[in-house]
């Protein structure tokens, strides 16, 4: 661990902190590997509230989002994209996200699991920023591969994938001479606070996330690099309220709206189909 | 291979002992969870099977008592699948039934309900009262802990039905 401390690796650095802490993996600003449960249906909403710098205003992004669990290796997210950008609030788009778990070793109280996922989106908004952003800003599609491993209380989460950007609709064309593929990663971790010992499933949980998450464009070689600290309350093992904020560590490429909250709800149903 | 248990059976090879008690409930573990939401998926899934009456559980250590309507129609194999689709595994499976002057060894077979459970790894004993047989066929038991019984029946037979005929030994307790 001295050796990778002194090469200064902030990957590094952040794993070795939350190492022993404990975590659960149902991340705020990723995936993990592991599925929603088969049958099962997952209904979320997810508010940004972000800061535009160039405008200096409120961006207020709200994505409803409907989660099926088709069967225990895969789901399928459909999501909705609204905004509050250029005065009232409109629909920009919509996208479908899924999700395949291709490896599992399970043990009691630990896994290791890897997904594949790929996401296809549909956005009108106007492209302003060289970030590319396929569930709040543009038309494109991705797909990576998500390794999680949870040892008792504690998970961690890697994700790596790659980006291809369109023309968005409406005549909003991609920039030209403006990057259209980008390598997006993150690694994520969390704690559970509360409760100590589980005795019934009406126990509030809560969990403390902190996920690091970034962009390499290729071609323009530029990045960004987020921190986003979430708290996460689950109610009745059934309902989640995450409230996480992100904000920029590094970048040298232009964003509008790098910094500020987002606040997510989510409902699980079981065994609907 | 996979039909020898069958033939041995039809061919009287193994020592088979019909009881005359019934299943009288289930226990098993769930692996590879520790957050509440995924053990009340796995409860879910396991209480909207059919035969399944009551399910109790024990969050702390994943797992989960199931007892039933009509034990004539219980399937593992289901009890199985209800875990494996909340998207976990079986750590363990144990059976309870009740017994009565018993007699098995390793290779004998008891009928039980519907099922037929070879024993593994045990020495000749008579079964008395309750008792617990854990199933060691792949799926139903952790890796790690079934590599003890696989090489005591795996180069017998396989399982031939996965819902009907298991191979069991008796858990320390």
């Amino acid at each position: 661990m001295k050796k990778f401390l002194q090469q200064g690796s902030l990957w590094v650095m952040f794993v070795f902190y939350f190492n022993g802490i404990g975590a659960q993996e149902l991340f705020v600003f990723s995936e993990p590997a592991s599925n929603m449960p088969a049958k099962s249906l997952g209904i979320r909403a997810s508010n940004w509230l972000m800061y535009d710098n160039t405008n200096k205003t409120l961006n207020d992004q709200l994505i409803p989002e409907l989660m099926w669990g088709v069967n225990k290796n895969l789901m399928l997210h459909l999501d909705g994209f609204f905004t509050n950008q250029g005065g009232n609030f409109h629909a920009v788009g919509a996208g479908t996200y899924a999700k395949y778990r291709i490896y599992s070793a399970d043990a009691v109280n630990r896994h290791f699991r890897m997904a594949v996922y790929g996401r296809l989106s549909l956005n009108n908004s106007v492209i302003f920023q060289q970030e590319i952003d396929l569930t709040r800003n543009n038309t494109g599609y991705a797909f990576g591969l998500i390794a999680t491993q949870l040892l008792h209380r504690q998970a961690i989460s890697a994700t790596i994938g790659f980006n291809q950007a369109f023309n968005n609709g409406s005549e909003n064309k991609f920039p030209p001479g403006q990057s259209d593929q980008a390598i997006n990663f993150s690694l994520s971790t969390g704690r559970l606070l509360l409760p100590r010992e589980y005795i019934n499933y009406k126990q509030t949980n809560l969990n403390l996330m902190l996920e690091l998450s970034g962009q390499h464009l290729i071609g323009d070689n530029v990045n960004f690099l987020d921190l986003a600290p979430a708290v996460q309350f689950i109610f009745n093992s059934q309902t989640r309220l995450d409230i996480g904020y992100k904000f920029q560590l590094y970048s040298d490429m232009q964003r509008v709206t790098p910094n500020g909250f987002m606040i997510r709800v989510e409902h699980l149903l079981f065994n609907v189909f | 291979m996979k039909s020898l248990h069958i033939y041995m059976l039809v061919f009287g090879l193994f020592i088979q002992t019909v009881a005359s008690s019934q299943i009288q409930s289930v226990s098993l573990q769930a692996s590879g969870l520790t957050c509440s939401m995924c053990s009340r998926a796995i409860y879910k899934s396991l209480k909207k099977l059919p035969s399944v009456s009551k399910v109790q559980e024990d969050i702390a250590h994943s797992s989960y008592h199931i007892q039933f309507k009509d034990a004539q129609k219980v399937s593992l194999a289901d009890l199985k699948k209800a875990v494996l689709d909340a998207g976990f595994s079986v750590a363990w499976m144990e059976v309870k039934a009740n017994f009565n002057n018993v007699e098995v060894a390793s290779d004998s077979a008891l009928q039980l309900d519907d099922f037929t459970f070879f024993f593994v790894d045990i020495q000749k004993q008579k079964l008395n009262g309750e008792r617990k047989l854990l199933i060691v066929d792949k799926d139903y038991l952790l890796e790690k802990d079934r590599k003890k019984y696989a090489g005591t029946f795996e180069s017998k037979a396989e399982v031939p039905d996965g819902d009907r005929i298991f191979h069991v030994t008796l858990p320390q307790s």
